[in-house]
């Protein structure tokens, strides 16, 4: 190298002292600097071999250590397994695993967590491990998700495990020791396919769903027992219901849909089912069994058409859900005080009741059934889910895996880890009551364990455990499917606009009916179209990545022949010279390697993606336009993109309230900077941070600004406000406005203002660019103005906005870009989008699509159409800037 | 503009001048402070109330109080706990007919508590106040679930159903109830081989256990509890120190934990421990402080396997401690003692401070997700400053031939929001074996940001050409001139570009939530997210996380505050 002989040149020249004080006007810096200031560093400049011996070393190091991190075996050499939601095991789960690593000594457990609030609804960690080939061995995680992940490959087969085992061993899984129906929810098949089905998980809990009635509340109403029929229970729940003076709930006897029943429970007591059990044919095509969506069935109908009407006896799904906004947690649980008088919800309610009033005279019994049905002598029925331990397909560590999960289910390791909860549970001054498991043996010896021979336990907490026991033979599932999730979603989202349905006063039943039925057949075709697709044979094209990379190439190559081509031929003219041809391709190879691996290529590649069908673990298969014409035709797109547009709002409003920031903090005061460095604050505070901060700002209960507006409620500015507001806008007679705390998070109404709000908070980030726009403004202008007589809003208005002109466009043009891009604050502070997937934004629903639904050719699809609308925008938003932007500063 | 300061009279003593002025300014710029002054409460109130979220105790939270209380020197115990607030009137009771109401049930209430004797330890308090507070949770514990029917039927008619119901039970509960005590309610040791041993029930107590010294005494309390009555003369009084002396069930190194259950007097005082199994002898390495009146565990635990994992660590360490220790013989005798030392006012606050924080060091490999989150910092910020200054002296001072329409090219990727390249990034780096690795998230800086180039190519341009010329002259070949000439020149940009790219890298979040599977791998922002996740229920602790993450970012915008400014100014003006 030659450069190191240059370099003591350089210094050695500047280490002489050359008193060269001719100075150098320099463009922009707008200030006269002595060019002996602009010389090259004598000291505090790392030499440039050491720079480049430095970056060598950090290259060998991040080598050896990408190469370190990416091993399956640990420096000690044993296997490692990874073992996800392991905590949901209870809180002695570590010794446990500590125990197994001593009796397998070759195997070391790295339990970790998995920084999802559900791995069922939201499998996006799961699923991106999975897909980048290196998932964890072995997961907890619930079984009604099964289909979905088995049908998309991801799940190892049990069966051939199962069967290779030593009955002799003493972890042995013995199939018959679990209930049927629990490991039937664990077995998938390809809908229409003939393989046999296998089994793809492991049963483990249960949770399964109960009536809870107050008996206190029932004595009241001299109500003898819970009711066991729908009628019944209607009535009862007419009787139990208590108004307030004006006109809202005090008090409910029964919400079909608190606790934890969902339309599931009662379409299944109907008789009916999402997911076709038999062949059927419909319009001349045959559906094998669970390839057609029935949620439009009649039995379905009816069992919606029940949930709305006891909604309706209540007065309406918005009055009980303002009912239930009220609501809080522990000890102040709405079924412990009396506020709802019965309820359907899972078994782990009980914990709550034990948890916090252990005296409740409480009733569980099975859910009500219809009329007719109970009248033909039909069993009560209920439905369970649960977990399950599953291995993903592309586990590194599946025989460790299998064998960590055999010591996890075998009773002794129950029997342990529920002593541990007992004694945890017991300490802290608490009833433990084990939660029910899908293996028999366990759910019996712990039930007469801590339950039947436990004279600490009340009466109605035994009979409790009866119940659950008796009804556990006759408990429905949702049926194992591909798409199981979006089904369930989707169910949800009918329930609810059924609920929220129109005025009916006056309309025969069977307008109602139909009602209901179409609303049911609206949000089933989106299911139907995935389950089409999965049952179809997949297209024919498989997409043949070879061409593409060829023409890339090609095209990569193209510039370079011709920059070649124009310094030989510059040469001949001697424009450029090769050399700093040569030269400037060795500074912009950076540039260039990111250009072409990590910009334009997965630019393009982006693009072909769109035009297919692409999960990652399968290969991408063309579909021509599908993905933009589904996008067309799908409710939650439109839904996403018009929350979007909602939150467009904040552009100004964040601009108007940083832009009067600067306009008082441009008024020559003293302390500027301290005030400055507050407003400035806030967007300094990290996103993840922000949003938890605000999620616990906007909270119900303890949330500052509702613990603020309480505290205010019943005083007279209140009184004010509400008079005021309802004398500018009729509301209906019996729903005043009322100056009162809303659910800023839970409420679907208020989730988008919460979000302008923690926008605002962080308005101080455009600030500084106003203010540097309002000092550039010269002071003569105003002067001009005052001369002229105009007052200051004059002022404001001719001199200052024309001349922060291009500022107001600069900053609209950034927050509408920045505001089509939400995500981290939406996804920390909506799971799953949110009340009624009021908090699901564009860069969400596109993130959700790309990487928990993996449809990556759609989610690609979404994000050219979100390129599209910002290029419009921006667009939009510069060719009406050459009406009102004024460039003409200086 | 006249300027009313120019045309005073002069002559005035140099003091009075000043406070004139100091007047006049306000006179003029007051509403300004006014508004601003607004502004800043408004702006900052969410940070000083993290901040107090950080602090509070979990019965604070639920309480909604918006500040956490300041703990003072706790003398005596037992006490009385205040009165539980009034419940909003039953059905059918108009608010005004409650407020006597309710008095008459307390009266009530405080008649039928008159007669029943004391519980243990009551002698310490102040008997009037402990039936009036007593005589409240009745009314919230036997009035308010009364049937519904009873209250539309006059005053005397519930007063009598209430009293009837005043059984000596329901009476004594209630008293227990109100005495804040310390309890102790049993010792339990759990082996290496996942034995679970009861060794002292918590009503055998203060039977077995001996005050070894300090101003204390064990009394029962309730059924299946013991506790502690103590009293301090001040902040720096002898500590109490409680013995238990008993037969190990399991050898010293069989121990995997000893959990003694606790009910705590919100007292702040401190707890340490010592434990003495055969010729084994540790101490507690952590000091508890009793806070709250809630049930808790203090598990005392040597070093071990769960040490190794990154489950919550919620024990309380045992460190060996040979000091003064004695050889005994019996490999089974075992001494336990609880070390009682009072918390003056100060110390009582120190505890409180310390509380919510030392949780969230020990729930979260804080530590780790640090190391991460610096080393991610670290490395984007080394690459983005090389390869913006490198690339844009390509850009701004190299001649060649498509170099406008190149730049045009960079200038066009900026506007291709950043979802379109990321579904094809997942592709790539699972492709080349790293998922679960932290490349994904940095090497993309080292090929260069459009946005930083652009920035750095339009400081760049502002440098006179003469410098390189005169290097070349000196015989520096480019990357010489760039190294020496151009890098030192170019600071304030490389500045706000670092302060950019710490901010985007402590701020990361998607990219670890798509890329990382390992929590020994994840930064501060998923690691912080995950605790979040699994904690969810405890407020205090996810505060106390987020300070943790917020307070570094805030001292170095303190530090730097010049460059963010500079930043956010040059990216506003040349964007």
């Amino acid at each position: 190298m030659h450069l190191e002989p240059h370099r003591r040149s350089v210094t050695g020249r500047v280490r002489s002292g050359d008193p060269d004080d001719s100075t150098v006007r320099t463009g922009s810096l707008k200030r006269t600097l002595p060019v002996s200031r602009l010389r090259p560093a004598r000291r505090g400049q790392i030499p440039l071999w050491m720079m480049l011996t430095l970056f060598g070393v950090l290259i060998v190091i991040i080598s050896v250590w990408t190469w370190e991190s990416t091993r399956p075996e640990t420096a000690d050499g044993r296997e490692t397994i990874v073992f996800w939601n392991a905590k949901d095991f209870g809180t002695e789960v570590y010794a446990v695993i500590h125990k197994f690593e001593i009796e397998n000594p070759q195997y070391k457990v790295v339990v970790g967590s998995t920084v999802s609030r559900d791995l069922a609804a939201d499998g996006q960690r799961l699923l991106c491990a999975v897909a980048g080939n290196v998932p964890p061995d072995l997961v907890l995680f619930d079984r009604y998700a099964i289909g979905e992940w088995a049908g998309r490959d991801a799940l190892t087969n049990l069966d051939p495990y199962l069967d290779k085992q030593d009955p002799k061993d003493p972890y042995y899984i013995d199939r018959k020791n679990y209930y049927d129906w629990a490991m039937q929810e664990a077995t998938y098949k390809p809908p229409g396919s003939s393989r046999t089905p296998g089994l793809y998980g492991i049963p483990t809990g249960i949770d399964i769903r109960l009536l809870y009635s107050n008996t206190n509340e029932l004595r009241q109403k001299d109500i003898a027992k819970p009711p066991t029929t729908w009628d019944q229970l209607r009535a009862d729940a007419k009787l139990l219901k208590i108004l307030n003076p004006d006109g809202t709930i005090k008090q409910l006897g029964f919400a079909p849909n608190f606790g934890n029943s969902w339309l599931y429970i009662y379409a299944f007591q109907a008789g009916g089912h999402f997911l076709n059990e038999l062949e059927r044919t419909v319009n001349g095509r045959t559906y094998p069994p669970r390839t057609l969506v029935t949620m439009d069935g009649p039995e379905v109908v009816r069992a919606l058409r029940f949930m709305t009407d006891v909604y309706d006896d209540a007065g309406g799904v918005k009055e009980v859900e303002k009912f239930q906004s009220g609501f809080q947690s522990d000890s102040l649980d709405p079924f412990i005080r009396g506020q709802i008088a019965m309820k359907i919800d899972g078994d782990w309610g009980l914990q709550t009741i034990a948890t916090w009033n252990r005296d409740l005279n409480f009733e569980i019994t099975p859910a009500p059934m219809p009329d007719d049905l109970v009248a033909k002598g039909v069993p009560p029925i209920t439905w369970a889910g649960g977990g399950s331990m599953i291995i993903p397909s592309t586990a590194k560590n599946k025989a460790g895996a299998f064998k960590l999960m055999q010591y996890m289910l075998s009773p002794a390791t129950y029997r342990f880890l529920h002593e541990g909860d007992r004694q945890s549970m017991e300490s802290q001054g608490q009833l433990y009551l084990p939660r029910p498991v899908s293996d028999r043996r366990v759910l019996k010896e712990a039930t007469e364990k801590y339950i039947t021979h436990n004279d600490k336990i009340p009466g109605p907490f035994k009979r409790a455990y009866v119940v659950i026991n008796k009804m556990l033979d006759q408990t429905y599932i949702r049926p194992p499917s591909p798409v199981g999730q979006l089904l369930w979603n989707k169910h949800i989202d009918a329930m609810n606009d059924a609920l929220a349905h129109e005025d009916w006063t006056g309309k025969t039943d069977r307008y109602k009916n139909d009602q209901i039925r179409e609303i049911l057949a609206r949000n089933q075709i989106d299911v139907q179209r995935r389950l089409d697709e999965i049952v179809e044979p997949p297209p024919p094209h498989v997409v043949g990545w070879g061409i593409y990379f060829a023409a890339y190439g090609l095209l990569v190559a193209s510039p370079f022949v011709a920059l070649v081509m124009a310094v030989r031929r510059g040469r001949k003219y001697k424009t450029y010279r090769a050399g700093q041809s040569a030269v400037a391709m060795l500074f912009l190879s950076p540039w260039l390697i990111g250009m072409i691996c990590l910009t334009a290529g997965p630019i393009l590649f982006s693009v072909v993606l769109s035009f297919t069908r692409y999960d990652v673990i399968g290969a991408a298969r063309y579909v021509g336009f599908d993905n933009y014409r589904h996008l067309l035709g799908e409710s939650l797109f439109f839904k996403s993109l018009g929350n979007t547009a909602y939150m467009l709002l904040r552009v100004p409003l964040t601009m108007a309230v940083s832009l009067g920031i600067a306009m008082l903090l441009n008024q020559k005061v003293k302390a500027i900077g301290a005030y400055r460095t507050i407003f400035y604050m806030p967007t300094i505070v990290p996103l993840v941070a922000a949003s938890l901060l605000w999620l616990e700002l906007l909270n119900d209960n303890h949330g500052l600004i509702n613990v603020l507006i309480r505290s205010i409620e019943t005083t007279p500015p209140a009184r004010w406000i509400e008079a005021l507001v309802n004398s500018v806008h009729t509301f209906p007679p019996d729903h005043p406005f009322r100056f009162t705390t809303p659910g800023w998070l839970v409420d679907a109404a208020w989730c988008k203002p919460s979000m302008i709000l923690m926008a605002l908070w962080a308005a101080g980030g455009g600030m500084i660019i106003w203010l540097a726009g309002l000092q550039s403004i010269p002071t003569q202008l105003y002067e001009a103005a005052t001369v002229d007589g105009a007052n200051s809003w004059k002022q404001f208005l001719h001199v200052t906005l024309p001349m922060l002109s291009p500022y107001i466009l600069f900053n609209a043009i950034m927050g509408v870009i920045g505001t089509m891009q939400i995500f981290n604050e939406a996804y920390i502070i909506f799971p799953n989008g949110g009340a009624n997937n009021s908090g699901l934004f564009y860069a969400y629903y596109l993130f959700e699509q790309a990487f928990q639904f993996f449809n990556m050719g759609y989610a690609s699809a979404m994000a050219w159409v979100l390129f599209l609308i910002v290029l419009l925008l921006t667009l939009i938003q510069l060719y009406a800037s050459k009406k009102w932007v004024n460039y003409d500063q200086t | 503009m006249t300027r009313p300061d120019a045309i005073a009279p002069r002559g005035v003593a140099e003091g009075a001048g000043r406070w004139q002025r100091t007047g006049r300014y306000f006179a003029r710029k007051g509403w300004v402070h006014l508004i601003l002054l607004a502004g800043v409460g408004l702006f900052m109130f969410p940070f000083v109330w993290m901040v107090g979220m950080s602090l509070k105790t979990d019965d604070e939270v639920v309480s909604s109080d918006i500040f956490p209380a300041i703990p003072t020197f706790h003398a005596a115990s037992p006490s009385v706990r205040a009165a539980p607030p009034v419940p909003p009137p039953p059905e059918g009771v108009t608010s005004k007919r409650w407020s006597d109401l309710y008095k008459q049930l307390v009266g009530a209430g405080e008649t039928a508590l008159a007669k029943r004797p004391l519980p243990p330890g009551g002698d310490l308090v102040n008997a009037a106040a402990l039936r009036a507070s007593a005589a409240a949770k009745l009314v919230d514990d036997v009035a308010i679930p009364m049937s519904g029917k009873i209250w539309p039927q006059g005053d005397a008619a519930v007063l009598d159903t209430y009293s009837k119901k005043l059984s000596d039970d329901v009476t004594d509960a209630a008293l227990e109830n109100r005495l804040s005590r310390f309890e102790l309610g049993g010792v339990e040791i759990h082996s290496l081989g996942n034995e679970i041993k009861t060794i002292c029930p918590g009503n055998q107590i203060y039977k077995v256990w001996t005050v070894e010294s300090g101003p204390g005494q064990l009394l029962p309390a309730g059924k299946d509890a013991s506790h502690l009555k103590y009293r301090f003369k001040s902040g720096w009084d002898d500590p109490i120190v409680l013995r238990y002396e008993f037969e190990s069930p399991i050898d010293a190194d069989q121990l995997h934990k000893l959990i003694i259950a606790y009910k705590g007097d919100d007292s702040w005082h401190q707890v340490d421990a010592t434990l003495d199994i055969g010729d084994t002898h540790w101490k507690t390495g952590l000091t508890t402080y009793i806070a709250q009146y809630r049930a808790a565990t203090l598990t005392l635990q040597p070093y071990g396997f769960d040490d190794t994992t990154y489950q919550p660590k919620t024990w309380v360490p045992l460190e060996p401690f040979t000091e003064g220790s004695w050889q005994n013989g019996d490999p089974h005798k075992a001494v336990l003692r609880l070390i009682i030392r009072p918390s003056g006012t100060l110390g009582a606050i120190y505890g409180k401070v310390e509380r919510n924080y030392l949780r969230a060091f020990r729930t979260i490999p804080f530590w780790t997700y640090v190391g991460n989150s610096v080393l991610l910092v670290a490395l984007q910020m080394f690459g983005a400053l090389f390869s913006a200054s490198f690339v844009a002296y390509a850009f701004a001072r190299l001649q060649w031939p498509g170099r406008s329409l190149a730049f045009g090219l960079l200038l066009a990727t900026m506007m291709v929001p950043s979802q379109v390249t990321l579904i094809p990034g997942f592709v790539i780096w699972r492709s080349l074996g790293w998922y679960n690795t932290l490349n994904p998230l940095w090497i993309a800086s080292w090929f260069g940001s459009a946005f930083f180039i652009f920035l750095m190519v339009q400081f760049m341009k502002t440098i006179p050409k003469e410098l390189e010329e005169a290097a070349r002259i000196d015989g520096l070949n480019a990357v010489q001139t760039w190294w020496y000439i151009i890098v030192p020149l170019v600071k304030p940009t490389l500045a706000a570009i670092a302060i950019m790219v710490f901010m985007g890298a402590w701020n990361d979040f998607m990219g670890p939530l798509i890329m990382l599977r390992d929590q020994s791998r994840f930064p501060l922002s998923l690691g912080l997210f995950g605790m979040s996740v699994d904690q969810a229920a405890d407020t205090t602790l996810v505060m106390a996380g987020n300070m943790l993450m917020t307070v570094p970012v805030i001292i170095i915008f303190f530090l730097f505050q010049r460059y963010f400014i500079e930043g956010v100014t040059v990216s506003g003006m040349k964007g």
